[in-house]
This record gives structure tokens, sequence and C-alpha cells, in this order.
């Protein structure tokens, strides 16, 4: 993906303006600059340098959607119909951050599918696939560590879904993605009191699912 | 210091919730470093969402089952139809409309559209009030007669002037001895159009008043121009009714309706435009 010739040259040249993005300073984050050269190439008609766009964010948009939809399938597809809109909506891309614009656009989709999901509630989430599988491990790996891990992770899957969306949504964007309250509050559109609320009161709905398991979660730390 | 429940279930646990999150400021953060120094079960609870934030920082990430790269077929379909040859200007006078700043666009439009409409079903009743009543409310008890009125006033002038109006509207034997009385008839096809306006109804007393003072022996010609004068006079100080023309109300509602649905239009186009 990052050593194709295209983005080796676009993050490998020097900085310079980019144009009809709204902007003429020039831009210092190689991965910035990266990202604006492929968004204006892309406006140009070239959909290699969208697809590169792509497979750039790809991973890190379905991660994101697919903590807030915990149903795989539904996630996929609201990934599919963020990267169609993005897509579409090239010409609106106003400058800034294109993983801000990107994430954005995958938010809202991910809670359209929410919203879908609760206009047609047809059952709760199913059955999480174990995404705890890591690589074999070398042989210095502990099982039994390897053991609590997975099981940990397991149970706060399983608790993320069963919070209401807008508690998920606002602890995943802030306790899992790591985006801060006023970006949480643009992504999601409410105000940053609410943000910090929905963070509060999450936390407290997921321990109070996982009273009798957070031993766990102690001897982590 | 502020007193504390005594049992951690009247605890409030969103206090401590913001303390473990870094939130808690000034008297909140008093209160809730209280719960935690003072109730075991309330530390406890901070210890856990502090663990619990930490734990679902190194969630592993969920793993991608789909290529999303677009294929040029998909890119085609999802190509608007001249997507490259629209003008730039254009998308940008749309996209001006799409801004936070025009967020009261569709309400107000919808505002707009919706008085539009009210203003021409209003215009519209009158048309559909049963007889006797007019479109500004009052009972036209003197307001029908006028028509009828009209033809006494005529029917009292004509023929003391010797012009033998017989039946029928007035205006086509005015036009008619035209030829002969000229000035006269005008004044009268004047005097009959005035009073024949609906809302002239005391126009037209004042100018029965004003018509019987015309001294019948005088001449034909100067007589009609006698009435002539008397009627328009007879105008000036006559107090009209002043109501909202009905066209004026279909024009301002027109207007409206217009301008709130081309709002609510250019925020919706703007929207297409413009991305989430």
């Amino acid at each position: 993906m990052l050593d194709s010739p295209r983005l080796a040259i676009a993050v490998g040249r020097a900085a310079q303006p980019v144009d009809d993005l709204h902007s003429n300073e020039v831009v210092e984050d190689p991965i910035q600059r990266r990202d604006l050269i492929l968004v204006e190439r892309s406006r140009g008609g070239d959909l290699g340098a969208f697809n590169d766009l792509v497979e750039c964010y790809q991973d890190q948009l379905f991660a994101l959607v697919a903590r807030m939809v915990p149903d795989r399938d539904q996630a996929s597809d609201a990934v599919q119909e963020a990267f169609f809109s993005a897509y579409r909506n090239l010409h609106g891309f106003r400058g800034g951050s294109v993983r801000s614009w990107l994430s954005r656009i995958a938010v809202n989709a991910a809670m359209d599918t929410q919203r879908a999901r609760k206009r047609r509630p047809v059952q709760p989430y199913p059955e999480l696939e174990d995404d705890s599988w890591q690589p074999p491990a070398g042989p210095e790996a502990d099982p039994e560590r390897t053991a609590v891990h997975a099981e940990r992770t397991r149970m706060l899957r399983e608790a993320l879904t069963t919070i209401t969306d807008d508690q998920r949504n606002a602890i995943v964007l802030f306790d899992v993605e790591g985006y801060d309250y006023q970006e949480i509050a643009d992504l999601t559109g409410v105000s940053l009191g609410t943000v910090k609320s929905r963070i509060h009161r999450g936390r407290l709905a997921l321990r109070a699912r996982l009273e009798d398991r957070m031993e766990l979660l102690r001897s982590d730390r | 210091m502020p007193h504390l429940p005594d049992s951690h279930h009247d605890h409030d646990l969103a206090l401590v919730a913001a303390l473990a999150a870094g939130d808690a400021q000034g008297r909140d953060h008093t209160r809730a470093t209280e719960l935690v120094t003072s109730c075991t079960e309330c530390a406890l609870v901070r210890d856990d969402l502090v663990a619990l934030a930490s734990s679902l920082h190194s969630l592993p990430a969920p793993r991608r089952t789909r290529d999303y790269r677009l294929t040029a077929e998909q890119a085609a379909t999802l190509r608007p139809t001249g997507w490259r040859r629209q003008p730039l200007g254009w998308r940008r006078f749309l996209g001006a409309f799409g801004g936070t700043g025009f967020r009261f666009a569709t309400p107000v439009g919808t505002a707009m559209a919706t008085l539009g409409i009210a203003g021409l079903l209003l215009s519209a009743v009158p048309s559909s009030l049963p007889a006797g009543t007019t479109g500004d409310g009052t009972n036209s008890a003197a307001g029908a007669p006028p028509a009828a009125s009209d033809a006494a006033i005529l029917e009292s002038v004509v023929p003391s002037l010797g012009y033998g109006l017989s039946g029928g509207s007035a205006i086509p034997d005015a036009s008619a001895s035209a030829a002969a009385y000229q000035p006269a008839a005008t004044g009268i096809a004047k005097a009959s159009a005035r009073a024949a306006a609906p809302s002239a109804a005391p126009s037209a007393a004042a100018s029965t008043e004003s018509v019987t003072s015309i001294d019948p022996s005088a001449p034909p010609a100067s007589r009609a121009a006698d009435l002539a004068q008397a009627t328009t006079t007879s105008d000036t100080p006559v107090p009209t009714r002043t109501t909202t023309s009905p066209t004026a109300l279909v024009f301002t509602s027109l207007l409206l309706l217009v301008g709130g649905a081309m709002l609510v239009l250019l925020r919706a186009a703007s929207r297409r435009v413009t991305p989430a």
C-alpha cells in the first residue's frame, strides 16, 4: 500500500500548496500531504488515486464502524456505503484532514445503520466473532496471559453491545479510537457536555454489566 | 465540608465517573473527592472505571473481511451525470447554502411557504362564502344593492336627460348615445362604472345626491357635464373603505410561497452537492 510508486512520489515530493482545496497553506505532515494529493487526483477522475486512499483507511474505518455497529455484516455495509459517499462527495471536501473527513462520513454511516436497526428491530446483536485470536506468539508468550487477554476482550465486546448506541459511540470514539471530546462532539453533532455525560454514563453502565467479572480487568492494571 | 449521604446507594456515581475521567471541576471535584475518600465503594467504582477505560483502549481492532476499493463499474454508477462538467461556480453557489450558516433556511422556508398557502386559501375564501357576505368580512346588505341602486340612479338621471335608457345595462345605451352627446355619455359611463364597483356603495349614495341636484332646465350637454363634474367632485369627500385588495394578498402569498419553496429546495440541493 504505502510502498506503491504513486504514494512514494506523493509522500516524497517537496511540500507544495495543494490547489483547489480552499487553502494555500503548505502542508507539512507527509501523510496529510499524500492524502490531499490523492484527493485532488481523485477529483480529476483518477479512480486509482481514490482506491489508494481506500487502501490507506479501510482498516481504520472498518475497526471504527465495527465497534459502533457490532453486527459484522451491517458494519461492512456501512463502511462500503461510507466509501461510496466519500467518492460521490469528493468535490465537497474543503481541505483539512482527510482522515477526519472520512471518519465523519463513516461515523454518519454507522449512525444511520444504528437508526435503521432501531426502526426495524429484529433481534439483539448476534454473537460476536471472536477477534481475540492473535497470530501464534513466540515461545516466550505466556498461555495463561493470552487466555486472560482473550477472555477480557470477549467480555468487553459483549458488554459494549448491551449499552445504548449513543453511549457506545461516545465510548468507542473516546476510549478506543482516541478522539478528544471536541472531535467527538463534531463527529456526532452533539454538545461537549452531552459527549462527556454519555462517556461517564456509558462507563458506569459497562461496569454494572461487568460487575461480577471486574476482577479480570483490575488485574490488567 | 458538605454533608454526604450515609448510604453508598445514595451517592452520586456520575460525579465519581467524572472524577475518574478527569472532568470534575470546582464544586463537583470537591464533592467527588469527598465521595471517594469517605466511601470505599465509591473509591472502588472510580478504580473500576479507570481500569475499564484502560482495557477499552487496548481492545484489538476487528479484522476487515472485505476489500472496499471501488471497481470501475461502481465508480461509473456513483459518479453523478455531468459530474466533472458542472461549472464550479454553480456548485460553489449551491454549496454556500449547505453551510451551517444557512441552517435556518429549511424552517424559515417552510414557514414562509405555509404562510403563503394560508394567504392563498384566505384569498380564495370570499368566492366560497354564501351570498350576502364579502371578502372583507362585512355583510353586504348595503353591498348587494349597489348594482340595483346604480340602475336606479341611472334610471332617475337618464330619463330626465332624455336618453331613453330602457332596461339592461346603462353602459351600452350611454355608449350608443355617445355619438350625439359625447361628453355626457362619457360622464354617465364614468358614473356607472364607479357605482358598479362593489366597494363604492357610499360613493354611489353620494352621487345620487349630487345627481339629483343637477338643474333639469339646463341643456342636455351641459347637464351631462354637470353630472360628470358632480359625480367627480362627490367622489372626493366620500370616505372610502380601506381594505386590503385581494390581489395584493394573492400576490404576497404567492411571493411567500415561491420564496419559501425556493429556500427549502436550495437547501436540499446544496445538501446533495456538499457532503455530510
